[in-house]
């Protein structure tokens, strides 16, 4: 467990499912918890408990809580390429939690990047998010991060098409 | 261009296994495509099989194989993998044996596909990833109307170098405005004709 100034950042564990399922069955659709399909997922909380004991995604996977113990978001990093030396960061977090609780996220993400960059070594990480993700995305800018593009209309849901953004940050020490 | 003419397009059959995998042991296949050189060819075997397999009977598959055939034999294969039927959109693969390349035959037979794709499958977006090294494939993308739409910098290694990645897209909406601009030159060629085509020379037999 890593106690921060404003936050308390530690790995997933099985208790953690209802915080999980909130993000993937909730009304707001997340671009990093689309599938290879670009198509959202809406798996049941028997199946995210499974999820939560496989080793590698609790290893990978961070609740991170306010001062209070209450479970505000989740960061994580996935999909790394140990050829080319890159990962996907995972940020998840409601909207509002950007405008009222900004240095709990910014935390959540020094953490992760310190993860990537300084014990990892990674070149360089991806995020992933839609263009309905508005305030994740201005959150990504403020952070150095690059815009790389846009998957133009790559899924469809709430009766629209939307696009998938990548935007990128590189390791300064490599 | 008669050459071109009488190439068609067709789904991969299990008889097509053999040339599959002497396509994918190919080091071309792994250089411009996403293969790993490690693997070996049983389990190259194992996996065409297992898609064949998956392709043929299914109602909504989520991927499909074609194969660039012509009077000499299959000349490369098309791929549409990670088919969303909710979201009508799919990405293509394109392998043509080396002879072939940068042919008119082959981007014939790859329009074709993107006309399978769209005016048959019902997509709305195909997608395609393509290497930066890779000329002659994004160029062609970019000539049927794709846009780029990301650049990953410094994303695949190839021979100890880093290189760009390009993801290209291409709306069902851009693909017709394209086909309407080149009417008269893309006609001879489109999908609809190389069907009717067959069905006469089946019906010759």
């Amino acid at each position: 467990m890593i106690v921060k100034e404003y936050s308390v950042i530690r790995t997933v564990e099985y208790k953690d499912v209802d915080c999980l399922y909130k993000f993937y069955n909730g009304d707001k659709v997340y671009g990093s918890l689309l599938d290879q399909k670009r198509e959202p997922v809406y798996p049941t909380l028997s199946e995210l408990e499974e999820l939560l004991q496989n080793k590698d995604v609790v290893n990978s996977f961070y609740v991170v809580e306010d001062k209070d113990s209450n479970k505000i978001g989740l960061v994580g990093l996935k999909g790394i390429n140990q050829e080319v030396l890159f990962g996907e960061v995972i940020i998840l977090f409601d909207d509002g939690i950007f405008k009222s609780s900004l240095p709990i996220v910014s935390e959540a993400l020094d953490f992760i990047e310190e993860k990537a960059f300084r014990r990892m070594h990674l070149k360089k990480v991806l995020s992933l998010c839609l263009d309905s993700e508005t305030s994740l995305m201005e959150f990504l800018s403020s952070r150095s991060y690059k815009f790389e593009g846009e998957l133009r209309e790559v899924l469809y849901t709430k009766g629209k098409w939307h696009n998938l953004q990548t935007w990128a940050k590189y390791n300064d020490r490599i | 261009m008669q050459k071109a003419k009488n190439t068609y397009l067709r789904r991969a059959d299990r008889e097509d296994l053999d040339k599959l995998v002497c396509w994918m042991e190919d080091e071309d296949f792994n250089y411009f495509l996403y293969g790993d050189p490690a693997r070996s060819p049983s389990i190259i075997r194992e996996q065409i099989v297992s898609y064949l397999g998956k392709s043929a009977g299914s109602v909504l598959p989520t991927g499909l194989y074609l194969l660039i055939d012509g009077p000499e034999g299959p000349i490369g294969m098309v791929s549409l993998q990670n088919i969303s039927w909710r979201n009508r959109s799919c990405n293509i693969d394109v392998y043509i044996s080396k002879p072939y390349r940068g042919q008119v035959t082959t981007g014939i037979g790859v329009f074709r596909a993107l006309e399978y794709a769209f005016d048959e499958l019902n997509m709305h977006r195909v997608g395609a990833v393509i290497y930066a090294f890779n000329e002659l494939s994004w160029k062609f993308f970019e000539f049927v109307g794709a846009v780029r739409e990301v650049v990953l910098k410094d994303h695949i290694l190839r021979d100890g170098k880093f290189y760009d990645v390009f993801v290209y897209g291409l709306l069902d909406r851009e693909f017709n405005d394209w086909r309407d601009k080149h009417k008269k030159s893309i006609q001879e060629f489109e999908l609809r004709r190389m069907i009717e085509s067959i069905n006469r020379s089946e019906s010759n037999l």
